[in-house]
């Protein structure tokens, strides 16, 4: 009995080592048997993941562990819109456009990639993920071989771009009925297991078209804070993760980390309410324009990780121009300003008044971003012109703000969203608009939006996208104040990192290449 | 006392009724719409039509009543609704999780006991001793150390300093031991005090001053007396302590990123997922009221005094000691 | 049982010198913030996270206020506001419990399955849920743990109560013919407050930390008056970088939570005795 026990355990021992030396020797070329752990995704309020493209702003998307890929991706440093499972667009009226998908691509369980899987896979998504679908305005797709054509209600001039967007992947939608626990995509990287936080195992695809990826095995972890990932980099537990700006002087000049910078083009900025109290009038709005230091904002609040703007894009972007902006800062100017339309200290309080009237004012933010600590610094900044305020720390910003009971409001937001200027300036300067607080109206802006929805050209886009400019600059009811930096660290030794563009964009997997030296 | 039993088992269910509505009540009233929120994490406000659609479609328009009712019909057909977030259903949601929180509560009860009940007896039989003075300086240090801080300290030395354990609780293996390293050190003050008091009771009652007297060593009487007579009392502070740990450790599964319920009940409050938050609310207090039903049955076979009281009283009454540190 | 040596001999010495302290640090927390050298809400963006120096002795936060100063202005609020939870739970708890077990019936059945279900309710999940519902800020961190708190308070006193009801000197009033109130208000209440006191006076310090635990979450006291618990979750960003932000708030948590465990603990010692000289 006890031999026949043992007999048991050697040749399971045996079975063992023989697939654990079958496994090496199939390494495929280019390929290593290495691993890394990456963080992916950098919020700790929500719990929980699922993969199905339907399910918005979960971070463990398929796009960001290699699983699954999109038709078109934008390039890293022009956000221009390359090919990727397509190989090419074309835009064949108003409201066609045909998409050739590219040759000899699989998915990871050997199903070759044609035009009816991309029909039946964006079918799914325009109809399940009411953000993407409304964006696309599809009234129908039709597949024949390669050639895949959409047809649009309305114009929807950058159908290309949005399909870059993160959650338009092309996935195999027959694999089963239930995305939420993965897909199957061509990604670079095939998803072995997930557990109930959205940590996953991926295995290499050897099939994969671009050739075969460097790491056998990639590790992410999901749903991590800041804390946590700076915590996580420094313990060895990540390879790769990115970090808030105050724990950089831990990774910076560091022997043993890299740290990479890129600037999204995410513009910290205020809103100026001329709805609510003293902000109504013109002349507080013009001097609160003067009235904040944007350099010592950098570096007090921010560590000096970004740069201080007067506009709303980034110079890099073909959506700047350098001739315009607001006025920056300049205390004498505001409290000129003020000055002049009649505010005054007269009970010697310190704060100013107009009419007996004290002038109190409302700073609305959100604990993201620094916002509490940029708010009492603002805060700070308004005594030096003697106006006296308070900071509200909202939960549900959008709310509060649609709510309109504020004077000045603290937001953040991608100017470069899909790499379009027309994603951020819509929702916040048009009439109608979504992120629209300030009530700002103006029939040029709105005419200005409602062409640009429909210019595919990039010229005239970024032509009409400097008009408008002029118009809000003029209306002192948004303050831009600073481009933001975002930081990646990474181990000493590794190679093959692309910085990612944006954090809702579908770009290339990015892990795919990394290698260790 | 069968009796007893059942009829603490029917009043789980208006209790658990009650609960369930307070949950829904407080989630309701709470500022900021669950669709704005879902359809705001962008950044940018989602438009008017979105958020209406989304309202339809969570059925949020419908009045509170309606809401709850609805809610409450589904549950009885046996189905907790779907999370809001992850459009799972918020049995998968829970079931992936509640492993976890029972592995934590009982790896954290279990070194607690054996970190406390020796020191509590040592304590208890050198009363005003050296150890014992020790013993109470550093228990007020660990008992006056606000959780998160402690367990932002032990990640630090004990994870990027020495690399004993992982920072990151979640998807590593090891990543239980930092929660419940923690909460050991958090609650294992309270512990001590309580055994320690309760074998010094003991200690002083006549029949062990008899024994004393009669010639019987000191160990036997602790072990066979004294030992014996604090275990009823203990299982009350378990059971008290363990539907405390079952919801109470959120703070510290987020510093430690462990993959536990209570992390998931703070996200889901924050997130306004009304379901979600219902299925654990609903949960935890189903096992908080079973846990404590158990441990004043075991009381009462332990002791018949207990019984009878327990029976004259008719489920009220039931946990004297006071409710230790409310986060 | 072996006597205690040297100073504190004796439980009320031990209970007077523990009084003198929560007195002094009482007289501290209301007179420091008038000898204080800066303005606790002073931002200096030159003089970020400095580390402690002769100008400030524990060193600057992240936007260059003195972490002093704000420790010492923020002391008041964090203790009272504590103490302001006791209190209230201590108040509303008693008085709901000794009516539920003197009138008893179905008023107290349907109070006392409220307490249950309250209870039952995880705890830490239920402040929480209560502060999301009225919003961060220090009032409504207050009321949500006092919603929470009161149900102990109500469970010892209805306890009480009912042992004591059965009490010989009990009956002894009611046919001595005192009304209903007068033998709660007389006889009851007063023999049942001892274990309530040393309950409330161990719940100080966990209501400290409470605060703390609500300030990691966000839902403390709002920007940019000084707390001790906001204190350190502000500075929990900093904590490798600058870690005096952290240690100072983190200190005076423990120092104060401490004292009030040790003041407590005295109490409970000193009554404990007294009742055992009555029996």
């Amino acid at each position: 009995m006890k031999r026949k026990k043992m007999l048991a355990v050697l040749l399971c021992m045996a079975m063992l080592c023989s697939a654990l030396v079958g496994c090496g020797s199939k390494k495929e070329e280019g390929g290593k048997d290495i691993e890394f752990t990456m963080s992916v995704g950098n919020s700790n309020t929500t719990s929980g993941f699922s993969f199905d493209p339907a399910v918005d702003y979960l971070s463990q998307k398929s796009v960001t562990t290699g699983i699954a890929e999109t038709l078109f991706v934008l390039n890293d440093d022009t956000k221009a819109v390359e090919p990727h499972l397509a190989t090419g667009y074309e835009q064949t009226d108003d409201l066609t456009w045909v998409i050739t998908i590219r040759d000899g691509v699989t998915f990871s369980n050997g199903k070759a990639l044609d035009a009816a899987a991309c029909k039946s896979a964006l079918e799914y998504i325009f109809a399940n993920n009411t953000r993407l679908g409304t964006m696309a305005d599809i009234a129908s797709i039709e597949a024949d071989g390669q050639i895949l054509t959409l047809k649009t209600n309305g114009i929807v001039a950058i159908m290309p771009r949005i399909l870059t967007e993160v959650n338009a992947i092309i996935f195999d939608t027959e694999a089963s009925d239930d995305y939420s626990g993965g897909v199957i995509g061509t990604g670079p990287y095939i998803l072995k297991s997930v557990d109930g936080d959205g940590n996953c195992e991926l295995v290499r695809n050897d099939n994969y078209w671009q050739g075969t990826p460097v790491a056998a095995k990639i590790h992410t972890k999901a749903n991590l804070d800041a804390a946590a990932q700076t915590l996580a980099l420094q313990s060895g537990e990540l390879d790769w993760a990115g970090i808030q700006t105050s724990d950089l002087p831990l990774f910076e000049n560091n022997p043993d980390y890299e740290v990479l910078t890129y600037n999204p083009g995410r513009v910290y900025y205020l809103y100026l309410n001329p709805g609510y109290t003293f902000t109504e009038d013109p002349a507080v709005r013009e001097a609160l324009t003067c009235a904040f230091d944007r350099d010592a904002i950098l570096q007090g609040v921010y560590g000096g990780r970004g740069t201080v703007t007067t506009s709303i894009f980034p110079d890099f972007s073909e959506f700047y121009d350098s001739s315009l902006g607001q006025v920056g800062y300049n205390l004498e100017q505001a409290k000129k300003i003020l000055a002049d339309a009649g505010y005054e200290d007269t009970d010697n309080d310190g704060f100013i008044e107009k009419d007996g009237e004290k002038v109190h004012l409302n700073i609305t933010c959100y604990s993201g971003n620094s916002f509490p600590v940029l708010s009492e610094v603002l805060q700070s900044m308004l005594k030096e012109i003697g106006i006296e305020s308070d900071i509200v720390v909202s939960d549900a910003i959008v709310d509060d703000l649609n709510k309109g009971e504020y004077n000045i409001a603290t937001y953040a937001y991608n100017t470069l969203t899909l790499g379009d200027c027309y994603n951020y300036l819509n929702p916040v300067f048009h009439t109608d608009g979504t992120s629209n607080f300030t009530g700002f109206s103006d029939p040029e802006v709105d005419a200005m939006l409602d062409e640009m929805k429909v210019t595919s050209d990039t010229a005239k886009r970024a032509e009409l996208a400097k008009k408008i400019q002029e118009k809000v600059y003029e209306a002192d009811q948004h303050l831009f104040l600073l481009h933001i930096q975002r930081y990646n660290v990474v181990r000493k030794g590794i190679t093959g990192i692309t910085p990612m563009f944006g954090s809702d964009n579908a770009n290339n997997f990015i892990f795919w290449k990394f290698d260790k030296q | 006392m069968k009796r007893y039993i059942a009829k603490r088992l029917l009043w789980l269910i208006p209790v658990m009724l009650m609960i369930s509505f307070i949950a829904f009540f407080l989630m309701y009233l709470s500022p900021g719409d669950p669709a704005t929120i879902y359809l705001s994490q962008g950044g940018d406000a989602p438009s008017a039509e979105a958020v209406a659609n989304l309202r339809q479609e969570l059925g949020l328009n419908d009045s509170m009543w309606v809401q709850y009712g609805r809610w409450l019909v589904n549950l009885f057909h046996g189905d907790l609704g779907t999370s809001i977030y992850t459009g799972n259903a918020v049995a998968h949601e829970i079931a992936a999780y509640f492993p976890n929180t029972i592995r934590l509560t009982l790896l954290a009860t279990v070194m607690t006991l054996l970190l406390s009940i020796p020191l509590g007896i040592i304590c208890a039989v050198r009363e005003n001793g050296i150890l014992d003075n020790i013993v109470r300086v550093i228990n007020f240090f660990f008992g006056s150390l606000p959780g998160f801080f402690a367990a932002l300290m032990l990640i630090y030395f004990l994870g990027v300093k020495l690399r004993w354990l992982p920072t990151v609780s979640s998807g590593s293996a090891k990543g239980i031991w930092m929660p419940a390293l923690t909460l050991t050190l958090t609650m294992a003050p309270a512990y001590i005090r309580q055994i320690r008091a309760a074998i010094i009771q003991e200690l002083e009652e006549n029949y062990i001053r008899m024994a004393k007297a009669r010639g019987i060593r000191e160990r036997m009487i602790l072990y066979h007396g004294a030992l014996k007579s604090v275990l009823p009392s203990l299982f009350t502070i378990i059971g008290m302590n363990v539907g405390h740990l079952l919801g109470g450790t959120a703070i510290i599964e987020i510093v430690c990123t462990y993959q536990g319920l209570g992390r998931l009940a703070v996200n889901s409050i924050t997130n306004r997922d009304y379901p979600l938050m219902q299925g654990f609310v609903l949960l935890m207090a189903g096992i908080y009221v079973l846990v404590n039903l158990a441990v004043d049955i075991l009381h009462a076979y332990a002791d018949p005094r207990v019984k009878k009281r327990l029976i004259a009283e008719n489920g009220g009454g039931r946990r004297y000691a006071k409710k230790k540190r409310i986060l | 049982m072996p006597k205690r040596r040297g100073f504190f001999r004796t439980p009320k010495a031990r209970f007077l010198f523990w009084l003198a302290v929560v007195g002094l640090l009482a007289v501290f927390a209301l007179a420091a913030p008038l000898f204080i050298r800066h303005d606790p809400l002073e931002v200096n963006l030159l003089q970020v996270t400095k580390a402690p120096s002769k100008e400030y002795i524990m060193g600057t936060d992240y936007i260059g206020r003195c972490i002093f100063c704000r420790l010492v202005k923020g002391a008041s609020r964090s203790i009272f506001a504590a103490c302001a939870v006791v209190a209230i739970t201590f108040v509303i708890g008693t008085a709901i419990g000794c009516l539920c077990g003197y009138i008893g019936g179905a008023f107290d059945t349907v109070v006392m399955r409220f307490v249950d279900a309250v209870q039952a309710f995880p705890s830490m999940v239920f402040t929480i849920s209560v502060a999301a519902m009225l919003g961060s800020g220090l009032l409504n961190c207050i009321i949500a743990m006092t919603a929470v708190g009161w149900t102990g308070y109500a469970r010892l006193a209805r306890s009480q109560v009912l042992t004591l009801k059965e009490k010989t000197f009990v009956s002894a009033a009611r046919i001595s013919g005192m009304s209903r109130t007068a033998i709660l208000f007389k006889t009851i209440l007063p023999n049942s407050l001892t274990p309530l006191v040393v309950s409330a006076s161990m719940h100080v310090g966990s209501a400290i930390l409470g605060f703390s635990g609500l300030s990691f979450l966000g839902l403390g006291t709002a920007p940019p008056f000084p707390e001790w618990g906001n204190m350190l979750n502000d500075g929990k960003a900093t904590l490798q970088t600058a870690p005096w932000t952290v240690i100072f708030p983190g200190l005076a948590i423990l120092i104060v939570v401490m004292i009030m465990g040790m003041f407590g603990d005295s109490i409970n010692e000193l009554l404990n005795l007294k009742k055992n000289v009555e029996q």
